[in-house]
């Protein structure tokens, strides 16, 4: 094999790299395309080094997607990109529910009170949503949005189990239960950024 | 942190004589084990970020010779990776020493 199409593999050994998570490739991405480059002038790539190599990303990729995404968890970042992923789901379903009970209510006849409500509880996850999309950006602004949004939602699920328990109770309960988690990991986030125990 | 993973091990007894980079280590491994370990870069990188993120060894940058467009890590053994390594040569040490008085590893004729 020439050195041209030895230089020509390279693309491979590119590829094979994106088996790793993005922090690692950043890392030591370069360090191991120089490895690759030095393997290549000491005459080493051959099949058995493709194979060989392929097996241990095979064997080591998993384990250090599982450390980042970890890590990533564990993060205040990663927490509340989380946390702006699941309140956006939330607030989506929210608002799919109580569209489809107003729906309902239009046709059965409910009171004016219970509609109103329905519409509060449509608007607080809509602003749930916009929360959530905001934390997935990060920023002191979408964390106090995302409190706002949190303590509207609670304030109206309270306000509809007050006037008539129209949605069903798995739909009530994530209505208050999640803004509830969302509040109280915001508010750890906050003590762990404020200790300098994580970025 | 005991016992170490064959290939952290292995690292870090490459180590133990001077900084090296990446490439440095695989091949003293490979050439101190006759060719019968051969420590692949995805092995040699993740086993490398965890030892530097529990402190064992330390990384600086250097100019690469072989590299005029750039710079290149440089890896090796803190204090701290000194004591480990030193730990896990008794540990091992000790098995062996078990290996022997069980007969499982014939005295060498002479």
């Amino acid at each position: 094999m020439n050195d041209g199409e030895m230089n020509d593999r390279e693309w491979l050994y590119r590829i094979m790299l994106q088996a790793y998570p993005p922090a690692f490739r950043g890392t030591f991405g370069r360090e191991m395309l120089l490895v690759y480059r030095a393997q290549r002038r000491d005459g080493v790539v051959d099949t058995r080094y493709w194979l060989a190599s392929i097996a241990d990303a095979a064997a080591t990729a998993p384990r250090l997607w599982m450390d980042e995404l970890r890590d990533g968890f564990h993060s205040a970042e990663g927490t509340m990109k989380t946390m702006g992923i699941l309140s956006a789901l939330a607030g989506l379903l929210e608002i799919a529910n109580a569209s489809v009970e107003l729906r309902a209510s239009a046709f059965g006849g409910r009171d004016v009170l219970s509609q109103t409500v329905l519409v509060f509880v449509i608007a607080t996850a809509s602003l749930l949503v916009v929360a959530g999309v905001a934390l997935l950006f990060g920023g002191h602004a979408a964390r106090r949005l995302a409190g706002i949004g949190a303590a509207a939602c609670i304030g109206a699920f309270l306000l509809m189990l007050a006037t008539r328990p129209m949605m069903s109770v798995a739909a009530t309960g994530l209505g208050i239960a999640f803004p509830l988690v969302l509040w109280l990991s915001l508010y750890v986030s906050q003590r762990r950024a404020a200790r300098g125990l994580v970025a | 942190m005991l016992p170490l993973a064959p290939a952290t091990f292995d690292i870090l007894l490459a180590l133990a004589d001077g900084e090296k980079h990446g490439y440095g280590i695989m091949k003293e491994v490979a050439a101190r084990t006759n060719g019968a370990v051969q420590i692949g870069a995805g092995t040699l990188y993740g086993a490398l970020k965890r030892l530097l993120a529990s402190g064992v060894v330390e990384e600086i940058e250097r100019d690469d010779p072989d590299d005029a467009s750039g710079r290149r890590r440089y890896y090796r053994l803190t204090r701290h990776g000194l004591d480990v390594a030193r730990a896990e040569s008794w540990r091992l040490a000790k098995v062996v020493q078990d290996a022997h008085q069980k007969k499982l590893i014939p005295r060498r004729a002479g």
